[in-house]
């Protein structure tokens, strides 16, 4: 069978990403080494979209759960409408209505995958592709590479627990910009299953 | 000069040569020190599939061996516990990357969809019109408009922003269509590039080999995924499949095999030597092969242009036949008290009906489609002739003092033989029966696997690949269509494709220039001024009411103003479908259902189609039908040629005993040990017969001759052994070809060579 596989797809095989090790800072490092001790994330979310190609800013609400192992993350937006994503290990869902439906879509994959690494604050996967500039409570995230989506990103720590975020600005080239705020949070508590 | 001046010249020139032994033995030995340097120097030996498959397969079988998918490695990642799959699986891409064993793959920018939708315009056929106007209705514009708002302002909306202003209707979904018509039926997902089960705990990356496959790269990429083996996680396994894993293995193998083989072999040859020559003199008899194998090795070289390894690797079987005329000689003057050039002559007719019959079965050989087997009997006709002179006119002048002592294991071996004609009968109506019961119950294998060295590792790691493709292997087939040029090829391509029920992917998604000219005038006359200002205002009624500024979509009408603004990818960067043929010409590669319709379909455009399990059969049934003919051609040739040097039909019979019951024997061996016969064991069928013959020639003229002691049964057994030490130690081999090979041969030739002795004489006997 090894002759047999033709598909398109498939042969879509992702070029490695180039990996380079960034100097390390302490600060960083020491970051880095508090948010790897995050094994679950239990969070409220509001989302403000200030998109020039919308008449108003849209407010979303919804929640988010996260656990290490398994690798696992739902992102459910609750109003104004009820959709998101879930990731399972290696199987990547789209959430509409509450149901789930599978993504086998390799860059709808890859975009619920890129979520994640912003979602629990993957330090090491983010400073791969981003140089980083740490300010009293949080961090600014600058592309390494013009990547034609985002100018920057910035990330508040949460003042009651440094393993929390409170805030993430995602800054558009085009002025655009996200405003994702966290409330409610609960780190490395027990998880329901049916949240997965 | 006319020829019998040229005779007379060469006669004389004989003559003066033979005075001079030491300046012919240098002569000799500086010939073969000449073909050995010029062999090395200018020759690299070549092994393709195409001088190994027969001519009724062969155009089906290089278009199947050379297509893209069967070029790549397939690196698998498999884990029974439930682990991050997916994030290892990248990493071990990464890994074999860096180590410049695998080419980067094409890498998805983020707006790889937006691509897709702008190649659209060059790819719009007639078939497409209506599934577009669908999206462009009333109640289509604003269910899309509604999605659009819902996807925009939703988390992954960051990303997706540039797709949806460029796309409000969702034409996407008719390229991304297109693009899944690559998918064959299976029941394979697609995860970041990986190929996935349902079950979901496999993960396949098929990759292009960043370097040649060849053995060193191979055996570089074992050593890598050795590495990677140690880094992952406990129950998580990486290896990988495809021609360089089994060069890997069989490479290996077969140098193993060799060391073995060849100490055995070497082992053996000294205590044929020990036990039935012992002599100084007898020495020349094994200097033979390594006077004739380079000479035999260029003049194949000169004749094919190119020399197989495998023809290389024949060496071993014609040196055991080169050998046997040395020791008839040897024997004959030892045991018949003869001058050794008196004894040559008088061996003349057996020698030269030895290599009569001998080079018969390699001329039935040649007469095969199969050029390896052409290059084999070329090789090794050029290698008897060589044999045959040298025997019997160079041989004898060093042994003129050889010893004519006789030796007392020949007496005895004499003594021992079979005297009753009644019991060589029956032993020989049991052999047969043995042999009918044989031929019934000896199970041939069909799978060219079984061909292939492999571990019962790699058989387990096959195992976990095979369930992952098993289904796309049965329902699925390939069609190649040809053309003198790519651009015909295409052309050709875009032609069968509007006659199939299904459109072939590769002629939706890379169409000729034409076909992207052709399109791309079908797409702007679809897209009317009149059709874009409806659109337009469909959309903007939409698109306000759920909260999108009006000039939100502008980037897709500035699009279909200009479709030509937006620079072309080409697809073959992802997936290249054509390939170069031998002859110059190219074909388009396409993976369809395999259906009788299909079928009937491209039968009828005269394309060629090909299925994986056909092909196998296909194959196995023309290499039998190949060995087959050779054999009953070796039988006929062999058949005639000994009736006229003996002057009688039922002499030849006779002479046919030895090899009709070694064959018997050895499929009633085959049933009995309930071996299963690869097709070597088949390819092996004319030598054996090419043996045998001699065997029974031997006893022949043993039968009508005067002077019996010219052949002594310890001759036989001498060059029985020989053959054996040489060919049948090929049975400790682990690989499955060289082990058949050396198992036939044992069965083979040990029981023709036993017939000969035992069963033949009183038989010839009792026909007097």
């Amino acid at each position: 069978m090894k002759h047999f596989i033709t598909l398109l797809l498939l042969l879509v095989t992702f070029a490695a990403v180039a990996q380079t090790t960034p100097e390390t800072t302490d600060v960083q490092q020491a970051t880095m080494e508090r948010f790897a001790a995050v094994q679950t994330i239990q969070s409220n979310f509001t989302q403000e979209k200030h998109l020039s190609l919308l008449t108003a800013p849209v407010i979303s609400k919804g929640t988010f759960a996260f656990t290490k192992t398994p690798s696992r993350l739902r992102w459910e937006n609750t109003e104004p409408f009820q959709n998101g994503f879930l990731l399972l290990e290696n199987e990547t869902f789209r959430l509409e209505k509450g149901l789930k439906k599978p993504i086998k879509h390799a860059m709808a994959s890859q975009v619920a995958t890129q979520m994640k690494m912003w979602l629990t604050f993957d330090l090491a996967a983010l400073s791969k592709a981003h140089t980083l500039d740490f300010f009293d409570g949080g961090v600014r995230l600058t592309p390494k590479k013009e990547n034609g989506i985002f100018t920057e990103i910035t990330v508040w720590f949460s003042k009651q627990n440094p393993q929390a975020l409170e805030k993430i600005r995602l800054n558009e080239t085009n002025g655009d910009y996200t405003l994702l705020t966290f409330t409610n949070t609960k780190i490395n508590e027990p998880i329901s299953e049916e949240n997965f | 000069m006319n020829f019998s001046a040229i005779t007379t010249q060469f006669v004389s020139w004989w003559k003066r040569l033979k005075q001079s032994k030491g300046l012919l033995g240098a002569g000799l030995v500086f010939i073969t020190a000449l073909c050995c340097v010029t062999f090395w120097a200018f020759v690299q030996p070549q092994d393709s599939l195409h001088i190994l498959i027969p001519g009724s397969v062969r155009e089906q079988m290089e278009l199947f061996e050379k297509s893209p998918f069967n070029q790549k490695v397939f690196v698998v990642v498999t884990s029974q516990k439930d682990t991050d799959l997916l994030a290892h699986a990248h990493m071990v891409q990464n890994y074999l990357t860096q180590q410049g064993l695998i080419r980067p793959g094409f890498n998805p920018a983020p707006d790889f969809a937006l691509t897709l939708l702008h190649a659209l315009p060059f790819r719009f056929l007639p078939t497409d019109r209506e599934p577009v106007l669908e999206k462009i209705t009333q109640e289509a514009v604003a269910a899309s408009t509604q999605e659009n708002y819902e996807r925009i302002t939703s988390l992954e909306g960051v990303l997706l922003r540039p797709l949806i202003q460029a796309d409000p209707f969702h034409l996407l979904e008719i390229m991304t269509r297109k693009l899944a018509a690559f998918n064959p039926q299976t029941n394979l997902d697609y995860r970041d590039g990986f190929l996935t089960t349902g079950k979901g705990n496999t993960l396949v990356g098929l990759y292009d080999l960043a370097r040649p496959a060849r053995f060193n790269n191979a055996q570089r990429f074992s050593e890598a995924i050795k590495q990677l083996n140690a880094q992952l996680p406990e129950g998580m396994e990486v290896f990988y499949l495809g021609g360089l894993r089994y060069t890997a293995e069989n490479v290996s193998l077969i140098q193993h095999d060799l060391r073995y083989v060849s100490l055995l072999g070497i082992i053996c040859l000294i205590l044929v030597f020990c036990l039935l020559l012992r002599s100084a003199h007898a020495l020349f008899i094994y200097a033979l092969p390594l006077l004739i194998l380079p000479v035999a090795a260029l003049g194949t070289y000169a004749v094919f242009g190119n020399i197989s390894g495998i023809t290389l690797g024949f060496g071993s079987v014609v040196a055991g036949l080169s050998v046997d005329y040395g020791i008839y000689l040897f024997f004959a003057i030892v045991h018949g008290n003869l001058p050794a050039t008196l004894a040559a002559q008088k061996l003349r007719r057996h020698i030269g009906c030895t290599f009569l019959t001998s080079s018969l079965c390699f001329v039935a050989l040649f007469l095969s489609s199969v050029e390896v087997f052409r290059q084999i009997a070329v090789f090794a006709l050029l290698g008897l002739t060589a044999a045959l002179l040298i025997a019997l006119f160079i041989l004898p002048l060093y042994w003129e003092n050889l010893s004519t002592k006789k030796r007392t294991l020949s007496a005895a071996t004499e003594a021992s033989l079979l005297q009753s004609p009644i019991l060589a009968g029956l032993l020989s109506a049991v052999i047969i029966a043995f042999g009918i019961w044989g031929f019934y119950h000896t199970r041939l294998s069909s799978d060219l696997e079984t061909m292939n060295a492999s571990s019962p590792l790699l058989q387990k790691q096959k195992s976990v690949l095979d369930d992952v493709f098993t289904e796309a292997e049965t329902k699925n087939a390939f069609i190649f269509v040809k053309g003198r040029t790519i651009e015909e090829a295409l052309e050709n391509n875009e032609r069968i494709s509007l006659s199939l029920p299904v459109p072939l992917a590769t002629a939706e998604m890379i169409p000729s220039e034409k076909g992207r000219e052709s399109r791309l005038k079908q797409w702007k006359d679809f897209w009317s001024r009149e059709r874009i200002e409806d659109a337009q205002e469909l959309l903007q009624q939409s698109a306000v009411r759920v909260g999108f500024s009006p000039k939100a979509f502008d980037p897709f009408f500035e699009w279909l103003d200009n479709p030509e603004s937006q620079s072309l990818f080409d697809f073959t960067k992802i997936y290249n479908p054509v390939i170069a043929l031998e002859d110059g010409s190219f074909a388009v590669v396409n993976f369809v259902p395999n259906t009788p319709q299909v079928q009937e379909i491209a039968t009828d455009a005269n394309v060629v189609y090909v299925t994986a399990p056909e092909l196998k059969n296909g194959l196995m049934q023309s290499m039998k039908k190949e060995t087959l003919r050779i054999a009953l051609l070796a039988f006929l040739f062999n058949l005639v040629a000994v009736t006229v040097v003996f002057n009688s039909f039922r002499k030849a019979l006779l002479a046919f005993i030895p090899v009709g019951l070694a064959i018997c024997f050895t499929f009633g061996c085959f049933a009995l040990f309930k071996v299963e016969v690869n097709l070597f064991a088949l390819v092996f069928l004319p030598l054996l017969m090419g043996l045998g013959i001699d065997y029974g020639i031997f006893q022949l003229e043993k039968s009508e001759t005067a002077v019996m002691q010219l052949y002594p049964p310890v001759a036989l057994v001498a060059a029985g052994l020989s053959t054996l030490a040489g060919f049948g130690v090929l049975i400790v081999a682990k690989h499955p070809v060289l082990h058949m090979m050396g198992l036939a041969s044992c069965v083979g030739v040990g029981s023709a060579m036993l017939v000969s002795l035992l069963i033949l004489p009183p038989i010839l006997e009792r026909t007097k």
